[in-house]
């Protein structure tokens, strides 16, 4: 599964960090998530994708 | 402290308290080697204790380092299962083959189980960095 959540991130001038704190995860799981290592739970890419006020597909889709 | 680094402090504490107690047991009873042995195994539960305390914080819902534990727990259970029946049937056969040989070379049942407990916690913590690595938590970044 590959994800824009840099793209996003960058749109929404966030850190790792910040997204990390706003869906309660640590910031080596959204460094893993983006780098494709740990394919996140429905829930956690939900959380994320409303974070960024887009839906889920927009952030995550199947490659 | 990563919990990775607390794991194999823990388990560096356990190989020394083995080794207090095998040296203890095969030493010739001195009037210290009680008192060491005890001071030895409650220092090593204060120290790990201790250093419990300076674990990093980490988030409790944070799902990927749930799944690194849960895998982690898993595969130590099978290895800590595979271990045991190792042991146990190593056992019956020297037993009846020889039998007091376990009492005599290996101090019996207890001092067994103490060799796989410490090895239980070397296996999780082996798992414990192979799945962290797995899962990206030894990536770094630009930021």
């Amino acid at each position: 599964m590959k994800n824009n959540i840099k793209v996003f991130r960058a749109m929404n001038d966030m850190t790792q960090e910040d997204l990390a704190n706003e869906v309660g995860v640590t910031r080596q799981t959204i460094l893993a998530i983006e780098k494709g290592k740990y394919d996140p739970s429905l829930s956690l890419a939900f959380k994320i994708s409303r974070t960024f006020n887009v839906n889920v597909e927009e952030v995550f889709f199947y490659d | 402290m990563k919990r990775n680094t607390y794991f194999i402090i823990v388990a560096g504490i356990a190989f020394l308290e083995l080794s207090l107690i095998w040296w203890m047991i095969k030493s010739p009873p001195r009037p210290p080697g009680k008192e060491i042995l005890a001071i030895g195994i409650a220092a090593g539960i204060i120290i790990a204790l201790l250093l419990k305390g300076k674990t990093e914080d980490l988030p409790e819902g944070d799902e990927r380092l749930h799944l690194i534990n849960e895998k982690s727990a898993m595969k130590t259970l099978q290895i800590t299962w595979i271990l045991l029946f190792s042991f146990a049937a190593s056992s019956i056969v020297f037993i009846v083959e020889r039998g007091d040989f376990f009492i005599k070379h290996f101090l019996g049942f207890p001092f067994i189980q103490m060799i796989i407990l410490f090895a239980v916690i070397v296996v999780f913590a082996a798992f414990r960095i192979y799945y962290t690595d797995k899962y990206g938590g030894y990536d770094s970044d630009e930021e």
